[in-house]
């Protein structure tokens, strides 16, 4: 997909309107175009790549019958497709049996710079580059893990090595200071 | 502070939870029961997907191997596009031109003299499908691939004998068969029975209509037939005519 495709959230939108009315085609179409940040996700999130698949799969079969939903006028096409995409993958994620990132977490862990263009970076993006990093480096570095990862508090209490009280207080701090700082 | 404050923010808080993803299986499913009943909830859960999804820019695009597309079009019943893509294009076209014609069906009086002028004698018939030279038939199938119907049409044009295949849900309404050929509006070819073949007789003016590139399509009508000669209920299913 290339950039100017992602900024083509009108043409995303016919699509997945036209998905709602079970248009085969731009359902296909759709998929061309978004397969493959929805399958970056689940691969980043899932351990294993055939669950990633397998998962993948079930995002766009709910895509398909829940495409009706989605309500143009509210929320941007692919900030929908995501959600799908990150919650079956934390549903997979809480099956047990599933292999999930279980790697020691380095709270001490300075986020390095990253590889995107600040200048190609969205408006968002960079809103929430900020934001986070007003934040206490470890409720930055054990918010993006849980975003990442779909670990859940008990995982991140583990991989840090933090008590699970103390966990739960860094991420809910840090969720209202993100929360403020956004809406400011 | 007062307490529905208190309870607002620690309600916002657990959206939160829910969108980041720290919630275990049972805490998931509480969160997603109360936003499917309160709309408030959702819209702010929304909210929350919004402030944290400009982090996906970080994950680099994969592209998932072919075969999970052909997974998900194969489970769906959808067809593969290399193999009937222009098949595609044209009924996808058609599907919407019956919306059209269900639309402008609306409180359409002249119609119902078309009806009348079309109404069409049934009689169940033993089936004889034996291809003959200048036969054209068509499976007529629901948007998922399955056949519902065979329907195949004598050399003279006259006979249409259409077969069940599979049970359609009829929620208490008749299929009605309709024929669609060129810009012009579907043309109704008679009733259908759920569960028996029959032979319609084709009206003497549309024999002349019925080709190689028509359509034939199914909608679900009050009992007795659409009251207005053209296509009032929803279209379940529909097959192009082709050649045997």
């Amino acid at each position: 997909m290339s950039t100017d495709e992602i900024q083509d959230l009108a043409g995303l939108d016919r699509l997945l309107l036209a998905t709602g009315r079970q248009d085969q085609q731009a359902f296909e179409r759709l998929y061309r175009l978004t397969s493959g940040k929805l399958f970056g996700i689940c691969k980043r999130m899932l351990v294993q790549p055939s669950d990633a698949e397998d998962v993948l799969q079930e995002v766009y079969l709910t895509v398909w019958s829940k495409a009706a939903q989605f309500d143009a006028q509210r929320g941007n096409p692919i900030t929908w497709l995501s959600a799908i995409a990150r919650n079956k993958c934390l549903d997979r994620l809480r099956l047990s049996g599933i292999d999930r990132h279980t790697d020691p977490v380095d709270l001490d862990h300075l986020p390095e710079p990253e590889a995107r263009d600040p200048v190609e970076a969205a408006s968002d993006q960079k809103l929430l580059d900020n934001c986070l990093s007003n934040l206490r480096n470890q409720h930055r570095t054990v918010i993006r893990t849980a975003f990442f990862d779909g670990s859940t508090y008990d995982d991140l209490a583990t991989r840090t090595g933090v008590p699970i009280g103390t966990m739960k207080s860094w991420i809910r701090r840090g969720l209202i200071s993100l929360k403020a700082c956004l809406e400011k | 502070m007062n307490t529905i404050l208190v309870n607002s923010e620690e309600d916002d808080l657990r959206l939160a939870e829910y969108a980041l993803g720290v919630l275990d299986a049972d805490e998931r499913k509480r969160v997603e029961a109360q936003v499917a009943a309160d709309a408030e909830s959702a819209q702010k859960l929304a909210v929350w997907h919004a402030h944290l999804s400009p982090m996906l820019a970080e994950i680099a695009e994969d592209a998932p191997p072919e075969y999970v597309w052909a997974r998900i079009r194969d489970s769906l019943g959808h067809t593969a596009p290399s193999a009937t893509d222009a098949k595609s294009k044209l009924t996808s076209g058609i599907w919407d031109s019956l919306l059209l014609w269900r639309w402008f069906s609306v409180g359409g009086l002249a119609t119902t003299m078309i009806l009348a002028v079309l109404l069409v004698v049934m009689q169940p018939v033993a089936v004889d499908l034996q291809p003959t030279d200048g036969m054209l038939s068509t499976a007529l199938q629901l948007e998922s691939g399955q056949t519902v119907y065979t329907a195949t049409l004598d050399a003279s044009r006259r006979n249409l004998v259409v077969v069940p295949a599979a049970e359609i849900q009829l929620e208490g309404r008749q299929a009605q068969l309709w024929l669609i050929a060129g810009d012009r509006p579907p043309q109704s070819l008679g009733l259908l029975p759920a569960d028996k073949a029959v032979r319609l007789e084709v009206p003497e003016g549309l024999r002349l209509l019925a080709d190689a590139n028509s359509v034939f399509a199914i909608s679900l009508e009050p009992p007795g037939g659409s009251p207005t000669g053209l296509p009032t209920g929803p279209v379940v299913a529909q097959g192009l005519l082709a050649d045997i």
